[in-house]
This record gives structure tokens, C-alpha cells and sequence, in this order.
């Protein structure tokens, strides 16, 4: 994938954190010219970064796409507190760092899945928020795990229910964030069944998408 | 005292379980006693297996045909795919 101009992230959410640490912060892009960018923080806790920041300061912007993340250092030029924005020297373009070898595929299927619970299972009922050939997003109500944990889970797909097992990497709260699962054990039939229906979903979705552009 | 396992398969509209106890634990397959009077689905083969250690073993699976002993089921690890 290509290096990308910040103005074509504008209206999106990106994140910013300062050299040599690890918190990010949520920020949208108001707009972006050849020289600037303006941002507005998110939530409270971009808020208070940015007001923390001095003029001058080298930050790092990240804005997630599918299969990665584009990537740029910038400048601070300065934080205006009274109509909080952030201004940001213009970096040339942002780098694209593909992190996955698989694209998440936003689809939708039941599915069960089970983990240990005092020497039995206890199975949750759910569904994907999102599916590739490596792992998936879930979310389960009520279901609480922890980072490491594993699961085996049955995902109803068009073609037919699909076992296999995997880890916890994200446990979710139990109730709006999702699971994040890694797959560890699939069967080869049962992942060319899953990369099948994964490409007939990412063409069902370019056609609607197109669809929708010219209606 | 031996590991006890459960037997995961699809049902209907759920997962379904059986209770047992492990046998024997290889690279490649995996023994297991279920309950008296147990039987699993006709024309399943695809499971997983969870043996109940700390932390637990999870084995997806199919199972084998050729056991004569009784309640007695063999299952084949399937291949790492992702």
C-alpha cells in the first residue's frame, strides 16, 4: 500500500503520542494543508496531552487502517486551549506499516464459544464483528475472559459451522469492547472454507459500496 | 487419577458436550473414556477435545474409527492452519 497525504485522513480519528512512550491519545483531523495539520482531542485525556505539550515538541501520528497503520512524525506548532486545537507541522506523507498479513474482513456470524470454568465449559453465545484467516473480533455480552486464555469456538458461517481453537488477546469487558481471538487450531479444509467466504464478503461489501457511491 | 476431558461438537443450534476421562495423551491422537451408555453424533468427526489441567488443553480433532474396547474414542489432532 502506498504512503498516503494526511488532508486524506481528514474527519478521521488518529492517534498521538510523544517520542518514547506508550500512551496514545485520540485525536480527529479538522483539516490538513501542504504545511499544517488541525486536530481537536477526542475525549479528556487527549485534552489533557495536549495541553501538556510544548511548541516545538516532535509527536507521532498514527491513523489504523485494515491491515495496518500509517504512520508520520510531526511538530507541534501549538495548543490553543480556549477552542482546543492542536496545530501540527505538516509531515510529507504518511508512512503505510502493514502489521498483519490478513485483511479483517467487518462481517457478521453466530457463534459459540466455549472456555474452561472450574474442571467444565461454560459455553457464551455471540457474534463477529469482524473475521480474517488469523483471528476475529467477538463480542460475547456477559462473557468475561482473560489475555492468554484459551477457547474453542463454532462460528456459523453461510457455508456451514466452522470449529477451532484459539487465544485470548484482548479479553473485551463483557459487555461493548470486543474480544479480540487468534486462531491456533483450524483445520486446512475448514481455513480454505474461511478464506473463501472471507473473499466473497470483501467483494459483497466493494459492490455495496460501490452501489451506494452511484446511487 | 486420570485428567478428566470434555468432548466438544456441534449441535443443532449449540455446542454440545460429553463427559469423560483422558487415556492417553500422544503427539498426534488422543484416547478418552466417556461416560457409560455415551455415544457421540453419527456422521460427526470434527471435535475438540479439552482436558481439565491448569491451564486447560484444548486438541480440535477427528475422531478415528477402529476402537473395540467399550465407551473407548480416539481422535487425530487436525493441522495447524493459522
Amino acid at each position: 500500500m502506498a504512503d498516503r497525504e494526511l488532508r486524506s485522513f481528514v474527519g478521521r480519528s488518529v492517534v498521538l503520542y510523544a517520542a518514547g512512550t506508550t500512551e496514545r491519545y485520540s485525536f480527529v483531523i479538522d483539516a490538513a494543508t501542504p504545511t499544517v495539520t488541525v486536530l481537536h482531542p477526542d475525549d479528556v485525556d487527549a485534552r489533557r496531552f495536549a495541553a501538556k505539550l510544548q511548541d516545538g515538541v516532535k509527536v507521532t501520528l498514527g491513523a489504523p487502517v485494515s491491515d495496518g497503520i500509517f504512520m508520520a512524525d510531526a511538530q507541534v506548532e501549538h495548543w490553543s486551549p480556549t477552542v482546543r486545537v492542536l496545530t501540527l507541522s505538516n509531515p510529507p506523507s504518511m508512512q503505510h506499516i502493514q502489521r498483519r498479513a490478513v485483511f479483517r474482513v467487518p462481517v457478521s456470524y453466530r457463534l459459540n464459544i466455549g472456555v474452561q470454568r472450574d474442571d467444565h465449559m461454560v459455553f457464551s453465545a455471540g457474534e463477529t464483528l469482524d473475521l480474517s484467516e488469523c483471528g476475529m473480533a467477538v463480542m460475547a455480552k456477559g462473557l468475561r475472559v482473560d489475555p492468554g486464555e484459551s477457547a474453542m469456538v463454532s462460528v456459523q458461517l453461510n457455508s456451514g459451522p466452522l470449529m477451532m481453537v484459539g487465544h485470548v488477546i484482548v479479553p473485551g469487558d463483557g459487555a461493548y469492547q470486543p474480544i479480540r481471538m487468534h486462531i491456533d487450531q483450524i483445520a486446512s479444509s475448514d481455513f480454505a472454507q474461511l478464506a473463501s467466504e472471507l473473499r466473497q464478503a470483501e467483494v459483497r461489501r466493494v459492490r455495496t459500496g460501490v452501489a451506494a457511491s452511484r446511487g | 487419577m486420570a485428567d478428566r476431558v470434555t468432548v466438544v461438537h456441534d449441535g443443532d443450534r449449540s455446542a454440545a458436550t460429553v463427559e469423560g476421562e483422558l487415556v492417553e495423551l500422544a503427539t498426534a491422537t488422543v484416547r478418552v473414556r466417556l461416560g457409560d451408555q455415551t455415544e457421540l453424533p453419527h456422521g460427526r468427526q470434527r471435535y475438540v477435545v479439552v482436558v481439565h489441567r491448569d491451564p486447560p488443553v484444548f486438541i480440535l480433532a477427528d475422531r478415528i474409527d477402529g476402537e473395540t474396547e467399550p465407551q473407548m474414542f480416539r481422535f487425530a489432532r487436525v493441522a495447524k492452519g493459522a
